[in-house]
C-alpha cells in the first residue's frame, strides 16, 4: 500500500506549508503514513531531481542548518493533477466499496 | 570505561563510544550501498547524518554527553533499515517491470471513448477532450456553438453518443487517456502537459484571457450541459415511448388483420378481393405466401419494438444471436414470399390475358356487331 505512493501525501504536507524534513515526517507518522523513516529522504530527493520541491537552507538554533522544502510551480500543478485523479480513484473505490457492502 | 570517536554528523561535533561508532558506520554504508542512482546518493546521506544529528541534539547528546550504542540502535529502528529506504522503483528487478510497463504503454493505443464519469450529458466531449488532450470545456463550447447551426451539433452529439462507446471498465478509461497505471508514468506524463502548458502560457496573451474566461465559460457550458443532459433525456423517453407504441399498434393490427384474413371467407367488401383470397387460400402454397407476408412485415415491427424498449431500459437489447435471427427470419420470409408471389402476380397476368383474349372474343359475337350497328 505504501510502496510508490508516498510521493502523493508527502507532496500534500509540502504543498500546504513550506516545512523541514522532521515536521514531513511527524505528519506522516500522525496519519500513519509512513514506518521507515529513512524512506522520505531519499523520497525527497527524488522529488527534488524531478524538479517537484526545491528547498532552502534555514540556520536552526539548536542544531545544523535545515533544509526548507516547497513546492516549485511544476510540483503545484502536478499535486493538482494527482489530486484529481485520487479523487476520480476515490470515488471509483467509494462506489465498489457500497456495492459490496450492499451484497453483504 | 569506553574509548570515545568524536564526528561530525552535518557539520555538529558528537562524541561517539566505539561500539556505538562501529554501528554507526556500519549503518550509513548500508544507506550508501542501498541507495538506488534515482536520487543523489550524497545528498540523501547527508539528509540522514542531518535527521541522525537531529535526533541526537533532541537527546541532549552533542555537549558533554557520549553518544552511546543503546541511542544508535534506537535511531535507526526510527530511521529504518536501509534496504527498505527505496521505495520507488528502484531494483533491477522493478525497473525490468517498468521497462515492461513503457512496452506495454506503447500496445496501449489511445482510443476514443465516453466518459460518464467525468461528462455532463454523456461523456462525448469530455472523452474527445481526453483523446486530443485538451481542455473539455473547449469541446464542449464548440458542440454548443455548432448546436446552433440548424442544430448540427446537436445531431452530432447524438451520432457520437450512439456510435462511441462508453469507458467502463479501468483498461479502456486508461485506453481512453492514452496512460499507464503507475503514479511515475501518471507524474512525468503530467509534467510533460505543464511543461508545454507554461511554454504556451508565456508566448500568448490569449491564453492568459482564456485563462481568466475559463471560469465563468464553465459555468455557463455546465449549465447548458444541464440542461441538454434534460433535453436529451426527454427525448429518448419520447422517442422510446413512440417507437415503443408504434410498434405495439402495428403488431395487433398485422395480427387482428391476419386473424380476420384467416378465419373469414369475405372479409373485405372491396371487389375483386374475394377471387383474391380464393386464389391465395387455394393451396397449401398459398397458405405459406401468406405467412412468409406475415414475417415480412412483423421482423421490421419487432425491430422497432426492441430499439425502442433498448432506447427507453438504456440497454442494448440487440444481442447478435437475436439480430442474427431475426435477420435470417425476414431473408427467408422475403425470399419465399418474392418467390410465391412472383409466380401468383404472373399466374394472374395470364388470367387476366386469358381473360382479356376472351372478352375479346366474345366481342366478335353477332350481337356485339348489332350494338355496333346500333351506335352507327
Amino acid at each position: 500500500m505504501r510502496k510508490g505512493f508516498l510521493e502523493f501525501p508527502v507532496l500534500l504536507i509540502i504543498g500546504a506549508k513550506a516545512t523541514y524534513a522532521p515536521d514531513i515526517l511527524q505528519q506522516l507518522k500522525k496519519s500513519n503514513l509512513i514506518v521507515v523513516e529513512g524512506t522520505l529522504y531519499p523520497l525527497l530527493s527524488r522529488l527534488k531531481r524531478y524538479g517537484l520541491v526545491e528547498y532552502v537552507w534555514e540556520e536552526s538554533k539548536s542544531g545544523p542548518p535545515r533544509k526548507m522544502y516547497s513546492l516549485t510551480k511544476e510540483g503545484e500543478s502536478i499535486l493538482v493533477a494527482l489530486e484529481e485523479s485520487w479523487q476520480t480513484f476515490n470515488t471509483s473505490i467509494n462506489k465498489l466499496i457500497k456495492k459490496y457492502e450492499k451484497s453483504n | 570505561m569506553k574509548k570515545v570517536i568524536n564526528i561530525t554528523l552535518a557539520g555538529m561535533v558528537f562524541a561517539v563510544e566505539e561500539d556505538a561508532f562501529n554501528a554507526l558506520s556500519t549503518y550509513l554504508e548500508k544507506i550508501t550501498a542501498s541507495l538506488d542512482s534515482n536520487c543523489d546518493i550524497e545528498e540523501v546521506k547527508g539528509d540522514i547524518e542531518t535527521a541522525i544529528a537531529e535526533k541526537l541534539i533532541a537527546r541532549n547528546k552533542n555537549k558533554n554527553m557520549a553518544v552511546t550504542i543503546t541511542e544508535v540502535e534506537a535511531i535507526m529502528e526510527e530511521l529504518g533499515d536501509p534496504s527498505d529506504f527505496n521505495e520507488g522503483p528502484v531494483s533491477s528487478k522493478d525497473n525490468a517491470t517498468e521497462t515492461n510497463n513503457s512496452d506495454a504503454k506503447e500496445d496501449v493505443s489511445k482510443r476514443l471513448y465516453r466518459d460518464p464519469d467525468t461528462g455532463l450529458v454523456a461523456g462525448v466531449c469530455s472523452g474527445i477532450a481526453q483523446y486530443f488532450n485538451i481542455d473539455p470545456v473547449i469541446v464542449r463550447l464548440v458542440f454548443i456553438f455548432a448546436a446552433f447551426l440548424n442544430g448540427f451539433g446537436f445531431l452530432v452529439y447524438a451520432i457520437l453518443w450512439l456510435i462511441v462507446p462508453a469507458a467502463k471498465t479501468t483498461e479502456q478509461k486508461f485506453a481512453m487517456r492514452g496512460d499507464s497505471v503507475t503514479l511515475k508514468e501518471i507524474t512525468d506524463r503530467v509534467k510533460k502537459n505543464v511543461k508545454s502548458v507554461d511554454t504556451e502560457q508565456v508566448k500568448t496573451k490569449s491564453d492568459k484571457a482564456w485563462f481568466a474566461a475559463r471560469p465563468i465559460l464553465k459555468k455557463v457550458v455546465d449549465f447548458i450541459g444541464l440542461c441538454a443532459r434534460y433535453v436529451f433525456t426527454f427525448a429518448r423517453y419520447i422517442v422510446g415511448i413512440a417507437f415503443v407504441l408504434a410498434a405495439t399498434f402495428g403488431i395487433t393490427l398485422l395480427i387482428m388483420a391476419s386473424t380476420v384474413l384467416w378465419l373469414s371467407n369475405r372479409p373485405l367488401s372491396l371487389p375483386g378481393a374475394e377471387s383474391l383470397m380464393e386464389l391465395v387460400f387455394a393451396d397449401v402454397s398459398g397458405y405459406v405466401l401468406f405467412i412468409s407476408l406475415l414475417f415480412v412485415l412483423l421482423v421490421p415491427f419487432l425491430i422497432v419494438l426492441l430499439t425502442g424498449s433498448s432506447i427507453l431500459a438504456k440497454r442494448n437489447y440487440f444481442t447478435i444471436k437475436k439480430s442474427v435471427a431475426l435477420f435470417a427470419i425476414w431473408l427467408v420470409a422475403m425470399a419465399t414470399a418474392g418467390s410465391i408471389g412472383t409466380v401468383y402476380i404472373t399466374d394472374m397476368e395470364i388470367r387476366n390475358r386469358l381473360q382479356t383474349i376472351v372478352e375479346s372474343e366474345i366481342c366478335m359475337n353477332p350481337t356485339c356487331e348489332e350494338v355496333r350497328d346500333i351506335n352507327y
